[in-house]
């Protein structure tokens, strides 16, 4: 049983760590495209915001 | 609500489920006939419907504010609920069938409420089917608003009436709440059950939450490019 409660518990923790990571990058990716409009109007690259 | 989108509530969630795996599989549970130590599934399972339907309400409450308001935001609300409670729905189905093959002998019986659930679900994934039938995105947004409202309705029609409606039924609870009434479920279950309910709802919104703010985010690259 404990083995089971140490899996279950492990891939919670990386959903969780994974949520975090998504939400620090969008974090990021919303800024640098804040900064891309206030000094253009088009994106050229899109991937460069990621 | 400034609580609910702080990072303390994620790690609260969090927390909360490290408990509910830890006790739900090591603590005490009553042994039932039939059921006997797979009862502890009523912590996985109860709490992914519960989360459905929480995720779903959600829904419901978006699809009313884009019809008062028309507000993109609010219709992509909608839309990402959906899909985030059919995610919560199909576990909830896959680990029911998983209780059901141990308790029952059969993944599927012809009862109710399996039935039931089963038919809520498929209104949800039409109305994945109808956004993406309709072209004109006003028109989209429109027409999946209001489908959500009849959707909303009816799976509460098919989940929660019609199988305490009706004469026989397997699966627990067409007597009431088995789950939630405090005289029913037994004290060294309570103490994970309900924290149970509070971490998966939790856990629920959060994911809803970064499902929203990822989809926002590829639109306004879409709108800027």
């Amino acid at each position: 049983m404990i083995v089971v409660v140490l899996v279950l518990a492990v891939i919670l923790l990386g959903l969780a760590l994974f949520l975090f990571y998504i939400e620090r990058r969008l974090k990021q990716s919303e800024k640098k495209l804040e900064e891309f409009r206030k000094k253009c109007t088009c994106i050229e690259h899109p991937e460069e915001l990621l | 609500m400034l609580f609910l989108k702080s990072n303390w509530a994620k790690i609260l969630s969090v927390f909360i489920l490290i408990y509910v795996i830890a006790g739900g599989f090591l603590f005490e549970v009553p042994m039932l006939p039939v059921v006997h130590e797979s009862i502890r599934n009523i912590y996985f399972h109860v709490g992914m419907w519960f989360s459905m339907m929480f995720v779903l309400a959600l829904a419901l409450y978006h699809s009313l504010a884009y019809l008062r308001g028309m507000r993109p935001e609010d219709d992509l609300k909608a839309h990402v609920a959906v899909k985030t409670s059919l995610v919560f729905g199909t576990l909830g189905l896959i680990i029911g069938m998983i209780w059901a093959r141990a308790t029952w002998g059969a993944f599927w019986v012809n009862d109710p409420k399996l039935n039931g659930a089963a038919v809520g679900m498929l209104i949800y994934l039409a109305y994945l089917v109808l956004r993406g039938s309709v072209e004109n995105p006003l028109m989209r947004s429109k027409v999946a608003a209001v489908y959500n409202i009849f959707a909303f309705v009816l799976y509460f029609v098919f989940v929660m009436i019609l199988p305490r409606m009706a004469v026989a039924s397997i699966h627990p609870g067409i007597d009431g709440n088995p789950a939630l009434a405090t005289g029913d479920l037994d004290p060294r279950m309570q103490k994970v059950f309900f924290p149970a309910i509070a971490g998966w709802f939790l856990f629920a919104w959060w994911i809803f939450r970064v499902y929203f703010k990822v989809q926002n985010f590829a639109l306004k690259i879409d709108r800027y490019s």
